[in-house]
């Protein structure tokens, strides 16, 4: 056991020592923040766009101006609810109501926020498409505009024209150089329906009101659900909270896996390359080496997380008054023993089996070039956790999860993400014992590969005789052309 | 304790259906320097890795300490392996207490004792030098410095002159016989026979995967005929003039000169070659020139490994 730790004590400060660990500890929270806001920050750093209608009238632009405005209020309320929710002092609906009643006498957006709210610029932020004067009054005069080869002035300087529609007595044409975004030609679109409605509401001699009379009854639909938290059952972010915090884990978990075993491979790739094998093995048994190795890289992910959670906890701490409280209710749900003991034991399972596979594959090649053939199989296995991610959420009941959960090399993943379903104990319990097994099963391959690879010197040819062997006589000869 | 710190019984190993080693014994006296002699791919490193535990042989049995090799016994031993590594990103100090603490040393002695070696050995400003950053023969004396590091009674060194210069080799001769003056059981393996020749008191000599011989030096040149030469003028017939002596000559064409014919003359067991020059004197042979052929390590070495190979060479690839 002395012996295991001096080999753990080894790997665990060489790697520690290594710059690269440093820069994934860092980069990954970076990555991992950067992932999350780098799609609002590139929405939010989009220069405004410009467009503008041909028509013989004002009926299309008109309508279209409405529908982007009524569009860019209620982003502003939801924006007022967001930050209301955050100040004790001031009351949401009341903020809520002010804004209306600023806008329905006639200010601007900017001028009809409540003072007393922070963060005034992202009401203004919004602002994306802009329309403009037509810089000519035929689909050919635009052309040179839309293509960029000229510029339009507008109250953000000189641009390229995003888009023009052009309406025509039966149809209207949406002209654009990009054809991905389709934001402006959905709001034309929903100008078009808008105009159509309150046109067959006229011929029919019905107010053109009547749709909002319409919405004005609709009755709320409140979520609830009967483990929800409150009393009266209502739904709330703190009831959701398990999930997330499961997806998170079973993440956290892949990410975690795949950072570190991955040291585990170049480590045994090394020590073989560099023939240390046999000055080793006089001095430590094969089991030891083995554990003394996976001990060794399981401490540096206990480093990881503990500097990860303390990092994560620090922010959480630091920010505790930016974070609704519903969400923060919710986040306590991380240390919830229901969720951490099999996230625990998933993650020591799950990284014994995969980190003795990697050792085992390590100990075959000379080099990462081999390790790589080998390793693909590995690797697209290891992958499907993460596709299932988002579906699990989802579809967390669904029967195919469920038998996925049962698949050793995918449990660890799979189990975290249906503890929040409450599957039945003794389910969990027997996955959980299957996954046990398993990994004893893996284990003990993974040793014996190990010591054909360190003590026998075997490569990747054997590797291919192996298989071969496995699937018989036809197959051996295909394999040996 | 045992006089005999190591010992294979008749031990075969096979790969497949390659026989790398085939019906080995041999043992290893406490206080002996043994050299380990064999052509490339004679089975000398499967040999001593079979002697170590690292393989288990398909026939046969070793025994260190008079038991199985475990790694209790193991700690008594200090290994050089053939195939040299160490890790490259660890220092020279680091590595050297690494495989002595691995030996059963506390961290303070091992580190003491690496410094001791490294300054002894001319690394004392390396000490904190990555090994990837030494030159080659430094890294390799570190890996010989951490086979020596706990002390061990027994050092096995598979081809441990390999790779040094002269002056390092000259350094590794003298660490030996310094081990062995403190009292270490040491085998080393080699094809180079003057270190044998100069370092070892027996010599163990295997060949396609069988041991050849296993005596001390002087046995190793009594296996051998002994050579003389001597020359004579041309019209003189040597063997002729011998023949009614115990010894037996031969003309060596390739060597005849205008004034002179060289003729090879085999000496029994126990005769040596004033006992030819003797022989001649007394038959009137006029002497024009002699050689008396001192016998090489290398001569016993190429002519068992020409016998082996000739006898078990196919038979290794069943």
């Amino acid at each position: 056991m002395l012996k295991a730790f001096l080999v753990a004590r080894r790997e665990y400060f060489a790697y520690i020592s290594a710059w690269g660990f440093w820069v994934g500890l860092f980069l990954t929270p970076i990555a991992l923040i950067l992932g999350i806001t780098l799609p609002s920050l590139i929405e939010g750093s989009q220069p405004v766009r410009y467009y503008t209608v041909i028509e013989s009238g004002t009926e299309f632009s008109s309508e279209l101006d409405a529908y982007m405005m009524e569009r860019r209020d209620e982003r502003v309320v939801e924006l007022i609810r967001q930050q209301a929710s955050l100040m004790p002092q001031i009351e949401e609906d009341d903020a809520i109501a002010a804004y209306e009643a600023a806008r329905a006498s006639g200010l601007r957006v900017e001028d009809a926020v409540p003072g007393e709210l922070p963060d005034t610029a992202n009401y203004l932020a919004d602002n994306d498409f802009l329309r403009v004067s037509p810089p000519a009054d035929t689909l050919e005069g635009l052309i040179p505009y839309l293509t960029g080869r000229r510029l339009i002035s507008g109250p953000d300087g000189d641009r390229p024209l995003f888009a023009a529609f052009i309406v025509e007595e039966d149809s209207v044409a949406y002209w654009s150089e990009d054809v991905v975004n389709d934001t402006l030609s959905n709001r034309g679109r929903r100008a078009l329906e808008r105009i159509a409605r309150q046109q067959v509401f006229a011929e029919a001699g019905v107010s053109d009101d009547i749709l909002d009379q319409v919405l004005a009854r609709v009755l709320p639909l409140n979520e609830r659900s009967p483990s929800a938290i409150s009393q009266t059952g209502e739904v709330s972010f703190t009831d959701r909270a398990p999930y997330f915090i499961a997806m998170g884990f079973s993440f956290m978990l892949w990410l975690l896996i795949f950072s570190v075993v991955n040291y585990l491979l170049t480590g045994t790739i090394e020590e073989r390359s560099n023939k240390i094998f046999d000055a080793l093995l006089t001095s430590v048994s094969l089991p030891q080496l083995l554990s003394g190795k996976l001990l060794g890289v399981l401490m540096l992910s206990v480093t990881l997380i503990s500097v990860w959670s303390l990092s994560a906890g620090t922010m959480a701490l630091i920010a505790r008054d930016a974070i609704p409280g519903d969400v923060l209710q919710g986040l306590k749900g991380v240390a919830d023993p229901r969720l951490l003991i099999p996230t625990l034991i998933s993650f020591v399972l799950g990284y014994l089996m995969f980190g003795s596979m990697f050792l085992a594959l390590g100990s075959l090649c000379d080099t990462i070039q081999e390790a790589q053939s080998l390793l693909s199989p590995v690797i697209i296995i290891m992958m499907v956790p993460l596709l299932l991610l988002p579906v699990s959420l989802t579809n967390p009941d669904s029967s195919i999860l469920a038998g996925l959960a049962w698949v050793p090399l995918l449990a660890p993943f799979l189990i975290i993400l249906r503890v929040p379903n409450d599957p039945p104990l003794w389910e969990l319990l027997v996955q959980i014992g299957w996954m046990a097994v398993f990994t004893l099963l893996v284990l003990w391959a993974a040793s014996r590969i190990y010591r054909a690879g360190a003590v026998d010197g075997a490569g990747l040819t054997d590797v291919r005789r192996w298989i071969a062997g496995l699937f018989g006589r036809k197959a051996r000869a295909a394999l040996t052309k | 304790m045992t006089n005999v710190h190591l010992e294979l019984n008749a031990v075969t190993k096979r790969f497949g259906s390659f026989t790398a080693v085939q019906d080995i014994s041999f043992a290893l006296p406490a206080g002996s320097i043994t050299g380990f002699l064999g052509p490339n791919g004679a089975g000398k490193s499967t040999s001593l890795r079979l002697a170590l535990g690292i393989m288990t042989p398909d026939e046969g049995k070793t025994e260190l300490f008079g038991a199985a090799p475990n790694l209790t016994s193991l700690r008594r031993v200090g290994f050089l392996p053939e195939e040299r590594g160490l890790y490259k990103k660890m220092s020279a100090r680091k590595v050297i207490t690494y495989f002595g603490e691995l030996k059963g040393m506390s961290r303070r002695d091992a580190l003491r004792k690496a410094d001791e070696l490294l300054e002894s050995f001319g690394l004392g400003a390396f000490r904190k030098t990555r090994i990837s950053r030494l030159s080659k023969g430094m890294a390799q004396k570190v890996q010989i410095l951490s086979a020596f590091v706990h002390g061990p009674e027994i050092l096995i060194l598979d081809e441990p002159f390999s790779g040094l210069d002269p002056v390092n080799q000259a350094d590794l001769e003298q660490l030996i016989r310094e081990e062995h003056k403190r009292g270490a059981t040491i085998l080393f393996s080699t094809h180079v026979m003057e270190h044998a020749e100069r370092l070892c008191d027996r010599l163990i000599l295997i060949a396609a995967g069988r041991k050849m011989f296993d005596g001390t030096l002087a046995e190793a040149f009594a296996t051998q005929d002994q050579i003389v030469r001597l020359a004579s003028l041309p019209e003189i017939d040597v063997a002729a003039k011998l023949a009614e002596t115990r010894f037996s000559a031969r003309h060596i064409p390739d060597e005849t000169e205008i004034e002179r014919n060289w003729w090879e003359i085999t000496l029994p067991s126990g005769a040596t070659g004033q006992d030819v020059l003797k022989a001649a004197i007394e038959r009137s042979i006029p002497i024009e020139g002699f050689d008396p052929g001192e016998q090489r390590l290398r001569d016993v070495f190429v002519s068992l490994v020409a016998d082996a190979e000739a006898k078990y060479g196919a038979a290794r690839h069943a």
